[in-house]
């Protein structure tokens, strides 16, 4: 794999010598700073965990923390609004897919092993995991995966295991390490610096 | 803001301020014309609100209520489908900016499927000239391909290493390509920025570069006294028993309120449109406004949209510039040897880190645990190309109102939506052809996904009162003082961005209403 420049103590010196706002920092670095997260609405804390350190296995981003990412948000619309007709709405789709994981387990998911753990999750992807009228395993599983990418992405230190710069102001991208920006701040008289 | 509506009467009220109605509001104030914009969504501002971040702009200028969907097509809607906002979808457009070509205007006349336009395209061509000069594009000197005549008033943006890579594969294959038009500035402009390649044009322009109605015809607007009312959601259309519409009921930052003016114009996209005008039914309307046709709602259209990855061996950072700054349009329209009508063009794309898993993790079973995280950690060695495939009118593809209601008490939308044959064997043939692509640029590896983009119909225009909502003027069937402007009146998607052309019908429209003066007159 290719060397990234943006890592560690490089990402963070960046961020604050390149003009970002202060409260985009400081939730970038709130963001950065859990190292551990509670599931309090979804229930089932251990095998939500465990689903997330299935699908992150090893990650930069520790699986609590993600947890407690979907754990907050599979209520909110976070961008999108569709709902499958026929089917449980998001609100009630997410919870509804730990419970059918126990279920069909026939114990609490996080007790049983990762192998069978990644079996089941394989039978949710494929949608034939069973659960409780109006359930649909394969949009669970796309859906909290689609979280639990969100969680780990927006977080600095999936930003910094994926290669990503993070913002990119005030040059853009194009021009790190280039004079471009102050060349064009005086051939283009609308230039615009934060 | 209620208060800058109470008690007071408009020559026209526009509901939605997109890229239809903040044209109509700008072009309308500036000819005379008292105009009140209703926008659903908030008034932000480029450097105070916007954040190069995906986790903080989801959400902040996407209609993301709650819709049901069906159907074979997973219809996503949020986020870089429909804006809420003022601006609306040109807050999160990649700025693309193509004109449809002839064909596109002739679907049923040339191949026997879809809908003709009622406009002859010649009538189009001025709109599309006037719109791009204003607008001030930025493109190559000449197009290889289409209808485009000639040099865009500002030079083509810089083309990153994606885009030399796709450049390359496109090339071995014999295939033209060329830096796309966009709509962001390459020079200053009304004071405005050149593009400073922020890269985040789809999250939020910090720059003010893109032309967004928010920094374009919006700021026009102010200035030559159209009031524009933020957070005011229109709930349902009033109208007389001779069909007149006499007010908008709003709500607006919660307070009840109702908009009266002379005459009303309807550009609130393609689902909202439609909801609008069905939620509108009583009286002498038991259908809905605008639908003695039992067409409001029927013909939405999406373009086949399928992201291509390729995973490099060297570094690409794919997001260093606008998404979509190489262009080919080599596979646009119909083609003799093809079992399909319509074609589509290619675009490079850039996808932030979320987004880029999300849809990566959707181009096959399988991808999560060390698999997904293998890719997740290779992002930057990756390059996206893209499409924008015509999809076919069907009137089977429709919104309707479901039995759920929102907070405003308004029934939610349902829709119904599915690709056809015709699509499906144009996405096989997408499909095949970018595995070629991908593969003479070098991909090592390669992952096909597959999406949708960009909506449009519901409110089809057409030149019978038995078959469409508005007339090619744009004036809604059975009402003298109602019109609808956006991509809802499209009779088909062509194969590529819409925006240029809901800019363009905006402004013909304007031109229209200009030239027959406001009622008072």
């Amino acid at each position: 794999m290719t060397d990234r420049p943006f890592k560690g103590d490089a990402f963070w010196d960046r961020l604050d010598a390149r003009e970002v706002e202060d409260d985009l920092r400081a939730a970038f670095r709130e963001r950065a700073a859990r190292t551990s997260g509670a599931v309090s609405r979804m229930g089932a804390q251990a095998s939500l965990v465990a689903v997330v350190e299935q699908i992150f296995p090893r990650a930069a981003v520790p699986a609590t923390v993600i947890a407690e990412f979907i754990d907050t948000n599979f209520d909110k619309q976070m961008g999108r609004g569709d709902e499958r007709h026929g089917t449980l709405p998001r609100v009630e789709l997410l919870p509804a897919g730990l419970v059918a994981l126990d279920s069909e387990a026939g114990a609490p998911f996080h007790s049983i092993g990762p192998e069978r753990q990644r079996s089941l999750l394989a039978t949710a992807e494929a949608g034939k995991l069973k659960g409780r009228e109006g359930f649909d395993s394969a949009l669970w599983f796309a859906r909290l995966r689609e979280l639990a990418i969100l969680g780990y992405a927006s977080d600095p230190r999936g930003m910094q295991e994926m290669g990503f710069p993070g913002p990119s102001y005030r040059p853009g991208y194009l021009w790190l390490g280039y004079a471009g920006p102050d060349a064009r701040a005086k051939q283009r008289p609308g230039y615009r610096s934060f | 803001m209620a208060e800058n509506v109470a008690g007071k009467h408009f020559d026209v009220c526009i509901v939605g301020c997109g890229a239809a109605g903040s044209v109509l509001a700008c072009k309308l104030a500036e000819t005379g014309w008292s105009v009140a914009a209703l926008e659903a969504g908030d008034w932000l501002k480029t450097d105070k609100d916007f954040r190069q971040d995906e986790l903080s702009m989801l959400g902040k200028f996407d209609w993301d209520d709650r819709r049901w969907v069906a159907g074979n097509e997973e219809l996503r809607l949020g986020h870089v489908r429909d804006g809420r906002g003022v601006g609306g979808g040109t807050l999160h457009y990649g700025a693309v900016a193509l004109r449809f070509w002839q064909e596109d205007f002739e679907r049923f006349s040339r191949d026997g499927v879809g809908r003709d336009w009622p406009i002859p395209y010649a009538e189009m061509v001025p709109c599309y000239d006037q719109v791009e000069r204003e607008m001030r594009l930025a493109g190559p000197l000449s197009m290889p391909w289409g209808p485009h005549p000639g040099k865009y008033p500002q030079g083509p943006h810089e083309m990153n290493y994606r885009d030399e890579k796709l450049a390359g594969g496109l090339e071995t294959l014999g295939f033209r390509w060329t830096p796309t038009p966009l709509a962001i500035l390459t020079g200053g402009h009304d004071g405005r920025s050149p593009c400073m390649n922020y890269g985040f044009c789809q999250w939020g322009c910090k720059s003010d570069a893109k032309t967004s109605m928010l920094v374009s015809y919006i700021p026009r607007a102010v200035k030559a006294g159209a009031t524009i009312v933020p957070n005011c959601r229109a709930l349902a259309f009033e109208a007389a028993d001779d069909g007149r519409i006499t007010g908008v009921a709003c709500d607006i930052a919660g307070v009840s309120e109702r908009v009266t003016a002379d005459l009303f114009i309807l550009s609130a996209f393609c689902i909202e449109n439609a909801r609008l005008l069905l939620n509108s039914a009583g009286g002498a309307f038991p259908n809905g406004i605008a639908n003695g046709s039992g067409m409001v709602g029927r013909g939405i259209m999406a373009h086949i949209a399928n992201p291509y990855f390729a995973r490099f061996d060297e570094l690409i950072e794919m997001w260093t510039t606008a998404p979509g700054t190489l262009l080919s349009q080599e596979h646009y329209g119909t083609k003799e040897s093809r079992d399909f009508v319509g074609g589509w063009s290619w675009m490079t794309a850039s996808l932030f880190p979320a987004e880029f898993g999300t849809q990566l993790a959707r181009s096959e079973e399988g991808m999560w645990g060390d698999r997904l995280m293998e890719l997740m950690r290779d992002y930057p060695n990756f390059a996206v190309l893209g499409t924008e495939g015509e999809c076919l009118y069907y009137s089977e593809n429709r919104v309707e109102l479901s039995e759920k209601s929102d907070e405003f008490g308004v029934p939610r939308a349902r829709v119904t939506f599915n690709f056809g044959d015709n699509e499906r064997k144009m996405r096989d043939e997408m499909g095949n052809l970018a595995r070629k692509i991908l593969e003479a640029a070098g991909a090592k590896e390669i992952f096909i996904g597959s999406g949708n983009d960009h909506l449009m119909g519901g409110c089809t225009m057409g030149a019978s009162a038995d078959n469409s909502v508005v007339d090619a003027n744009l004036k809604a069937y059975g009402h003298e003082n109602l019109y609808v402007c956006d991509a809802s009146v499209f009779p088909s998607s062509g194969g590529s961005q819409p925006s240029q052309t809901i800019i363009a019908l905006a402004s013909r429209l304007a031109e229209h209403l200009a030239r027959k003066g406001p009622a008072r007159a």
